[in-house]
Formats: structure tokens, sequence, C-alpha cells
């Protein structure tokens, strides 16, 4: 528990003081503005302010562009640079269990990217101060399933950043992953078949906009969220061991 | 953990490691005791490197065992690795961490106790003359600063193993000088020590034991002074007909590597202790030898023999 505690803490510090994430944070935000931005100027959202959560955080740009993006490019130092710089080597000499190793990384980054949420919620606070009439149990149900996905991405994106130090293979893996949760489901979601039953099932934006970011936090999207978090921390995981196990 | 020390610190049976179709380490046997220096030498690719990654337990080994203090390194991988100090061969830190602060991080990774960090930090520091570059980030450190930050890394804790690759490389003569200073000290806290060097003088300086590989294979394993004194040449000047007296060295069972240097001049390998019969046997052969002088060769020369002696290479 020592080890990983000094691990989480050295993760979140460099985190913190690494440009990189500030120039992330930057970009996030001012997307996020934008997107914000528009979406106020929205005819159905101006007469309806109860449906800008759920447009948000569920089906708007900020979940089909931004969000499979950013967890890869913030966890792309954690395995695959300190692979290519040679900082992995000591690390993994260094008498931590490797569950210890990856779930530090990834509290550590899912921690970060609480900021990242942060600053959204923000943007709501600004409308309220402004007089706005506003859902907050909507507002914070998104915010609450939103952050769940960032999860889910986080844990993608670590996995591919184990796969070794090629920078544009952990970042463009993750991001693949990622899309490939987004869209898949969406594709074959109006299926009558098995297919199209799994789609629906597995149809993350749907999961936020019409459970999290509408106010019902469903135990099946609780669920499906943690544990397909939990499978690719796994995935890592096996990564990992299997540098010490297969010869 | 406690730490219950064992007489083998450090024991390999018949370790091998294959990349792809490259055999990198071959059938590699080898035990060091607590108190022990042990120099790893070898060409470039000779798999020193990867034999020191297996003993840290960064890599497996194809096959073969490795352990330390009788902990198996595969099975026992966790509890092994804490008993290990370890610097790699290109040793990198947190371009944007602070000295201090990357130590003090190392220290929890290695259980030092949160009260106890900062003193064992300042230790450390202290031992590798790091304390005025506490509050420098790695990256402006100076290449021998670098080295030194490894060295502290891998004495944190104060593990009873070091396993040490090139750990005299950018440091300059003064650095090496007292380096060399600490691992004497260390040896004498009953340390056992791997280190690999191509600086062989360094080698011959601090080791008990010298290893060679080459190619991954075993070339010897020995005692220093065993080595330089089964390695030492003794030039003799002999009177009469010189090629009587060619024939009758070579003919001497104890003359080994009998060679004419010059007229009458030849260079043979004996060992110290044959060194008496060996004489003696040159009189019954009526070899009229007026000179008889030992010159010790250094570990640089010994080396050097023993890699070119694989058909095909050179170093």
């Amino acid at each position: 528990m020592m080890a990983f505690r000094a691990l989480l803490r050295k993760e979140l510090l460099c985190l913190a003081i690494s440009p990189f994430v500030y120039v992330l944070l930057a970009v996030w935000f001012l997307l996020n503005a934008l997107l914000f931005n528009i979406s106020l100027d929205t005819q159905y959202i101006q007469a309806d302010l109860s449906l800008l959560p759920p447009y948000l955080f569920g089906s708007g740009m900020l979940v089909w562009l931004l969000l499979p993006v950013f967890p890869p490019l913030l966890c792309l130092r954690m395995f695959a640079e300190e692979h290519r710089v040679g900082t992995l080597e000591p690390l993994l000499t260094a008498p931590i269990t490797d569950s210890a190793v990856v779930l530090a990384k990834y509290l550590a980054a899912c921690l970060f990217f609480l900021i990242f949420w942060g600053g959204l919620l923000l943007f709501f606070l600004l409308l309220d101060l402004h007089g706005a009439t506003l859902d907050w149990v909507r507002i914070i149900g998104g915010f609450i399933g939103s952050f769940l996905m960032s999860m889910l991405f986080i844990s993608t994106s670590l996995f591919a950043s184990s796969w070794g130090g090629n920078l544009v293979l952990a970042a463009g893996g993750g991001a693949a992953i990622n899309y490939t949760m987004l869209f898949v489901p969406a594709l074959f979601q109006y299926d009558d078949n098995w297919l199209g039953e799994l789609s629906r099932n597995c149809h993350l934006p749907n999961m936020i906009s019409n459970g999290f970011a509408a106010g019902l936090v469903d135990s099946y999207s609780v669920l499906y969220l943690v544990l397909s978090s939990a499978l690719f921390l796994f995935l890592t995981y096996l990564r990992l061991i299997s540098r010490r196990w297969i010869p | 953990m406690l730490f219950a020390p064992t007489l083998e610190m450090i024991e390999t049976k018949e370790l091998s490691k294959q990349y792809g179709r490259v055999q990198a380490l071959d059938r590699l046997s080898v035990s060091i005791a607590a108190g022990e220096i042990l120099g790893f030498l070898g060409p470039n690719g000779a798999g020193k490197s990867t034999a020191l990654k297996i003993l840290s337990g960064y890599l497996p080994p194809s096959s073969g065992t490795a352990a330390v203090n009788g902990l198996s390194l595969l099975s026992n991988s966790l509890e092994a690795r804490s008993l290990v100090g370890y610097l790699p061969e290109n040793f990198v830190a947190p371009s944007e961490l602070f000295v201090a602060e990357y130590l003090t991080y190392r220290a929890g990774l290695k259980g030092v106790k949160p009260a106890e960090r900062k003193a064992e930090v300042l230790r450390v520091m202290k031992l590798v003359g790091l304390e005025h570059r506490a509050h420098q980030r790695f990256d402006a450190l100076s290449k021998g600063y670098k080295q030194r930050l490894g060295v502290a890394d891998s004495l944190l804790g104060d593990p009873p193993i070091l396993i040490l690759d090139e750990p005299f490389s950018g440091l300059d003569p003064l650095q090496r000088q007292e380096f060399r200073q600490i691992l004497r000290r260390l040896r004498e806290a009953n340390k056992a020590i791997v280190f690999s060097s191509h600086v062989l003088p360094e080698v011959e300086d601090l080791a008990n034991r010298v290893l060679i590989i080459h190619h991954g294979k075993t070339r010897v394993t020995s005692d220093v002074k065993e080595l330089l004194d089964s390695h030492d040449e003794v030039q003799i000047v002999a009177e009469g007909e010189h090629d009587l007296n060619l024939e009758a060295i070579q003919n001497c069972k104890l003359c080994k590597d009998a060679q004419a240097v010059a007229d009458n001049t030849f260079t043979i390998k004996v060992a110290l202790s044959q060194r008496a019969e060996c004489l003696h046997q040159l009189a019954e052969a009526r070899v009229c030898v007026t000179s008889f002088a030992p010159t010790r060769r250094d570990l640089e020369s010994v080396f050097a023999e023993f890699v070119n002696s694989v058909p095909g290479d050179n170093i």
C-alpha cells in the first residue's frame, strides 16, 4: 500500500507539472466553451434548458468528438512514454506489484480528469449565476455518467499505452478502441436481431442522455461502465505481467 | 520483510535468454556471496545487460533459474526485488521531478516508512555527493550527476544486493575514485555486488571475481587474482642454440604457450606456484637460463585474450 501511495502521488505530481497536460486542458476548455455556446444558441435548448444536460453530456459533439481522444492523450505518458524514455525499467524492478502500478496510474488519471469535467460544471454555474433555471439533478447525473464513461475511456487508453513505446500507437490505439465502442453500437442499434439488441445495450451516449443526464441512475449502466473499465484494467495488468512471465 | 542472509546471495543455474533467434545468454551459472563484488565483463552485445535485467526481475529468462537470497525471481518476484538495488544501463528519471522529489518517491516505492524517508534520501544523497543538487530537475543535471542519482536510487532502503549496469559510465576520474570508495565500503558492509563495466582497470581494482561472457556464453568465471596469476607471462633469456632451447621449452610440461620473441628470448605462461619447478625442469633439459623474469599482465589483456580466442571474433 505504501508503494501504491508513493506511485499515485508521483503520477499526480507529474500530471500537475507537465506542460503537455496544460495544453490538453486549454484545448479541452476552449472546445467545450465553443460547444457550450453553440448548444445555447440552439433554438430548442433555448426553449427548454432542461434539454441541455442530455445534449451536452450524451449526444453532443463533446461525447462523439472530444471524449474518445483526450483520455488517450492524457494516458500517453503513463506507460508508452515511460517505456520510450526508459523510466519503466526502474519502476518495474522496484518492489511494487503490477496490479498496484496499473491501479495507481489509473486512479491518478481519473482524479486528474475530474478537473476536465469540473470546467464544464463551471459553465453551468455561470448560467445559474445569470439567472437561468437549471435542473441540477440532470446536470449532476450527466456529470456522473460522463465521468464514468471517461473512466472507461481512461482504462482503454491505459491498455493501449501499455502496448509499447510507440506514442502514435498508444494514442491512436486508445482513440480507436474508444471510437469503436461509440460507433459500432450506433451503427447496429436499429437492427432487429441479436446484434441490434446487443448494440442498444452497449450504446454509451444513450446510457448518458436517456439515463444519467435525464436524472436516472440506472444500475445496468453503472455496472456496464464499471465492469468494462475493470476488463480493460485487467488486460493492462495482463500486458504488464506478461513482461515478467513470457520468456 | 525480515532479511535472513544466505551464503549465496545471488544464484543462477543454466540461465538462458533468447530474443527470437538470437541467443543473448547461454546457460549462465554463477553465484555471488555476501561481501563479494563480481565484475561482469564482455564486449558490447555479449549479454551482460540481459543477464543483469533478468537478475533485477525486469526480464524473464527463456530457461534456467535465477534467485536472490534463495528467492526465485519468477515465483517470489516481489520479495526478491525488495532485496535488490538496481541501476539500469541507461538510467533515466522523470524530467519533471527534482532530485529530492524523485528519491523521496523511490523511497516510498521501496517501502521506506514516511517518517524515515527524508533521512534516508539525505543519507543516499550524501553518500553519492548529490546533496547540493537536491533541488535541480533531472534534465538539468550533468551526465555524471544523473549517474549518481541512479546509484543513489539503487542504494535507497539499504538493499543487501546491488546490481549495477555500467555504474562508471559518465563519471569523471574523480567521481570514479569516489564511487570505488563507496563500493568498497558497501562490500565491507557485507553487500553482494554485481557490476558490469568496460573500464577494466576499475574491475581489476574492485572486484573479487570476474565473469567474462561473449556471445552469451561464459568464457571464464574466476577470482581476479587467480586469473591474473594464471595468465602471467614469464620472459626467459637463454644462452646457446636458439632452436634447441625453443624445442626444450616447448617440451617442458609446465611451460604453456611458449613463443620465441627474439633470438634466445622466449615467453611462456606458467602459474606462480609452479615457477620453481618449471625452472628446475628447464635446467634438466639443459636450457641455460640467464634471466627468468615474470611480467604481470593486466585484466585488459587477459580479457582481450579470452574474447579474441573465439574464432572469427575480435574486439
